[in-house]
């Protein structure tokens, strides 16, 4: 009984380990590392993804969808607002989606660290967009772990921290920022 | 007995742990294929037209082009096949229009090589992809070293209009849907995963099926979920109602089916609930027993059940042991604490990655 109880513990642990290494994904970059990140944001920052919202551009031919962020913290660059607008391209209305490869999907609740800049396309320079498309947004567990996936990139890149504790990626970025 | 029921158990949950790898991973089968919330995104018929946008591409690019077009619609064991309809003057990247475009432009972010942006229906149904390329980087058709193959990567943007994802496993890399491509590096040939996703796909004599599969929601004893109803917002600060949040509560023992609003021009989305229907009557969840009745991991590991699991017989049949079993299930639970916490340590890490799925979906939002 025992050794059904271990057998059973070592399947699901090695299904588990398996599964979380799974992140599939649908574009093809040039990998940034974090400080190149960094370096190209005029903000980053932690907070909750407090909405989003899908809709059609004035055209009627791309769907973009802007979410509300409550900041948590301002690691680069300082702003007395509490709430940030992204802008992203794609996103769903009705029965109908628009998918852009490389754009990481905003989820209402997730909390978040987002590398990001003006976005003047879209929103005159009113709301931000995320660097580096995907590669700028890490999705921040329970765990205190932030990961970032949802992209390919043209080579192993070791200073991309795909996955890193969020005090020492927070650490990273500080550090950067100041060298600059 | 007590044994033949450990067995019994073990078996519902590995049973449940073997679905959620294949469906998180695909691994199992040497490729990925890309879901939205459950359902698989695919082309409404084997066969997707494609224009090329020759301006700005290197002199051959052209002919590579169709010929990547060509590899994926010679596998023999897939009624799928690219059409080259021809050149074209148009920039109407990334526009539903129904015209499937490869073009060569700038692309806002400089850090992106080739860009894929395609359309399909909250049931997975396909309507447009276009790929662009990236004119700030250098690119070839001759193997040239520093410069991106053109075939090369437009072979494996093709694999994602298929609907393949990438891989990044240390077994993947000869693979076309590799996630990583090398400046110089070369890959114009598919692998036998390659095949077998393209295969799996769009088997021949698969015919023209949609994978247009209901959305069904199964609530099991009593439980109350937020919807959100209505939402509108302008980019920039501007105007917009407040998202109106509308309690439903659902009846023991119930199928809810969604229902999604078709979208008029410009307005946003709409989510309907619509009425529910008793289906009949099962034990007590034993995820739900373990974890607690208000554990929001609850939420993940049912939209992995109403999700990918339904969308196959075995999965439906997981689904209905494991409920034709809840009630002894529990008892074991009650008669062994340490079977409870091993569950309990089971139902948490499938809740999360059953969520992580649900996020890796959500990005195709």
């Amino acid at each position: 009984m025992l050794v059904r109880k271990k057998t059973a513990c070592v399947f699901m642990a090695a299904f588990a380990g398996t599964v979380c290494f799974c992140a599939p994904a649908f574009a093809l970059m040039v990998g940034l590392s974090t400080e190149k990140l960094t370096l190209d944001a005029e903000l980053v920052v932690t907070g909750y993804v407090e909405d989003t919202v899908s809709q059609w551009t004035a055209d009627n031919k791309s769907i973009v969808t802007t979410a509300v962020i409550t900041v948590e913290q301002y690691i680069k660059g300082t702003s007395a607002q509490k709430k940030i607008q992204v802008v992203q391209m794609g996103g769903q209305v009705g029965d109908v989606i628009m998918k852009v490869s490389d754009e990481a999907a905003l989820k209402k609740g997730e909390r978040v660290l987002l590398f990001l800049s003006p976005e003047h396309e879209l929103s005159g320079g009113a709301a931000c967009k995320i660097e580096g498309r995907a590669q700028g947004k890490y999705a921040i567990g329970e765990d205190g772990i932030a990961r970032k996936w949802g992209f390919s990139v043209d080579a192993v890149n070791e200073e991309m921290d795909n996955t890193i504790h969020i005090e020492k990626l927070m650490e990273k970025i500080r550090r950067y920022a100041d060298e600059k | 007995m007590k044994n033949k029921q450990l067995l019994h158990y073990s078996a519902v949950l590995c049973c449940l742990s073997a679905a959620l790898l294949c469906a998180c991973t695909g691994d199992a089968y040497g490729y990925t294929v890309s879901t939205y919330n459950g359902h698989e995104i695919k082309w409404p018929a084997p066969s997707a037209d494609y224009y090329i946008n020759p301006s700005g591409f290197p002199a051959a690019a052209p002919q590579a082009i169709q010929a990547a077009l060509q590899t994926w619609t010679d596998v023999a064991t897939s009624s799928f096949s690219f059409v080259y309809q021809g050149e074209t003057s148009s920039t109407a990247y990334g526009v539903s229009d129904g015209t499937n475009l490869i073009c060569f432009g700038s692309l806002s972010g400089g850090s992106t090589l080739a860009l894929n942006t395609f359309w399909f229906t909250a049931q997975g149904t396909l309507l447009d992809s276009d790929i662009k390329f990236n004119s700030k980087f250098a690119w070839a058709t001759d193997g040239s070293a520093g410069a991106y193959d053109v075939q090369t990567v437009v072979l494996h943007e093709l694999g994602h209009a298929l609907s393949l994802e990438d891989l990044y496993g240390a077994g993947d890399t000869a693979k076309v849907m590799y996630g990583y491509v090398s400046a110089g590096s070369i890959k114009r040939a598919l692998s036998q995963d390659d095949k077998d996703g393209i295969t799996y796909l769009y088997p021949v004599g698969g015919g023209t099926t949609t994978s247009t599969i209901q959305t069904t929601t199964t609530t099991i004893r009593t439980t109350t979920t937020t919807i959100l109803t209505t939402t509108t917002s302008t980019i920039g600060g501007g105007g917009g109602t407040t998202p109106t949040p509308a309690t439903t509560t659902a009846l023991s023992f119930t199928t809810t089916t969604t229902t999604t609003n078709t979208p008029s021009t410009n307005t946003p989305s709409t989510t309907t609930p619509s009425t529910t229907t008793t289906v009949g009557t099962y034990g007590l969840c034993p995820a739900q027993k373990v974890l607690g009745a208000d554990n929001p991991k609850l939420e993940n590991l049912r939209a992995f059940r109403d999700g990918l699991l339904a969308q196959s017989k075995v999965g439906r049949r997981i689904t209905r042991i494991y409920y034709n079993n809840a009630e002894s299930i529990n008892a074991a639970f009650e008669r062994s604490p340490a079977l409870r916490a091993l569950a309990r340590n089971f139902f948490e890490a499938a809740a999360a990655l059953a969520g992580r799925k649900q996020e890796q979906d959500s990005d195709m939002q």
